[in-house]
């Protein structure tokens, strides 16, 4: 078993020259698109799968509780669990499965991705309570997260500041596509969603 | 004799006096117990009453949607400054806001409030709180374990609180009352 402290002093001075000036207004909150099912009941075996491109992104703000991210994941309530692409003042750009339950809130970034390139993001329910994760070529087993009764693909800038955030991500070989619905915050839009295809979208903004 | 009388009486004065302020301190001991002295804090946007004889730990995460931390309980400050976070089956190059409170006393309290913004909207929370808002889950702790959300103001955090098997009534009531002291903080 691998263990660390990790991290944060790796962190602002490497992705400083990433922050940029403040020039939009935003509220406090989350921003983002995304397809969803709630009240769903998954399979075992079931899972979410996609290909996440993270296109181009810009801070606004400070690194506190700022990100940009998309990913694809399940959830219900106070527990959930993702896998996909992050960008935050602290990891950069990177791969990552993150998961919140009774223990508390687990992030592991799994490795730097380049800009332009499809990344696997997976999450599959093992058994009742139990899931595995799959971000890149990296894999959490046996992931302990119960009552999970919703499932998305969402892509979402989260500025926890005054300023808000740019993402730009493409969502390709989402499956199963067909039970998702849009939704979408545009708070501090505008954000949009573009090239909507059968296999999955880009979302944009601000 | 008559220079006797004198330091006998100083004696005696010096013992009554002794007495009479072991008395005072104890009387002042059983107040202070009654009625706590509590200091009124703030964390982001919540205004919470620390209770007398409780310590806490701030926390600043660099951890994915955790932002800021509180750690609460009726222990030493070097006590709860040496809790160290529980990496166990999480793979290197992991942060996480779970606690190995595995070499905590048996009589301990301790709360555990994290920024954490879910991806799903959550329910805003009621004021005031009580221990039944969190809902009982089980841990590998040798303890009485909640957890659940509160959400405020645009703002969500994670909530953990465990129980020691052989924690006082009067640490439990004073938990009742850190959770009852929980607010909305005015900006």
């Amino acid at each position: 078993m691998r263990r660390s402290l990790v991290v944060a002093a790796v962190v602002p001075a490497v992705f400083a020259a990433h922050v940029a000036v403040a020039s939009a207004s935003c509220t406090v909150g989350g921003h983002y698109y995304d397809g969803w099912h709630k009240n769903q009941t998954v399979a075992d075996g079931g899972k979410l799968n996609a290909k996440i491109t993270f296109n181009s992104g810009t801070y606004y703000g400070s690194a506190n509780q700022t990100y940009i991210v998309a990913w694809d994941g399940v959830s219900g309530g106070a527990y959930w669990l993702q896998a996909g692409i992050n960008y935050d003042p602290v990891y950069g750009r990177v791969l990552y499965i993150e998961y919140n339950n009774s223990s508390g809130h687990s992030f592991v970034s799994e490795g730097p991705i380049t800009v332009g390139s499809p990344y696997t993001a997976i999450v599959q329910k093992v058994s009742a309570g139990v899931w595995d994760a799959v971000a890149g070529q990296h894999a959490i087993d046996n992931i302990a997260v119960t009552g999970m009764t919703g499932s998305d693909f969402n892509a979402e800038s989260e500025s926890g500041t005054t300023t808000c955030n740019a993402m730009n991500f493409d969502f390709a070989s989402v499956a199963p596509w067909d039970i998702y619905q849009f939704d979408y915050d545009s708070q501090d839009g505008p954000y949009r969603i573009s090239n909507i295809t059968t296999y999955g979208w880009t979302s944009s903004g601000p | 004799m008559a220079a006797a009388l004198p330091a006998r009486l100083r004696l005696a004065a010096t013992l009554l006096a002794a007495v009479l302020a072991i008395a005072l301190l104890a009387a002042c001991g059983s107040s202070s117990a009654d009625h706590p002295t509590r200091r009124v804090t703030r964390f982001v946007n919540l205004g919470l009453a620390v209770p007398s004889g409780w310590h806490l730990r701030r926390l600043q995460y660099r951890c994915g949607r955790a932002g800021l931390g509180l750690l609460i309980g009726d222990l030493s400050a070097s006590r709860l400054n040496r809790i160290r976070h529980d990496f166990s089956g999480l793979p290197f190059g992991a942060c996480t806001t779970s606690w190995n409170v595995s070499s905590l006393p048996a009589d301990y309290v301790l709360v555990d409030i994290t920024e954490l913004q879910a991806p799903d909207a959550l329910p805003v929370s009621e004021f005031p709180l009580s221990l039944n808002a969190f809902a009982p889950s089980r841990l590998p702790c040798h303890c009485s374990f909640r957890n659940g959300s509160v959400v405020t103001g645009n703002v969500d955090y994670d909530v953990r609180i465990w129980i020691g098997k052989r924690a006082s009534s009067s640490d439990r009531q004073r938990l009742q009352d850190f959770l009852a002291s929980i607010r909305p903080a005015s900006a």
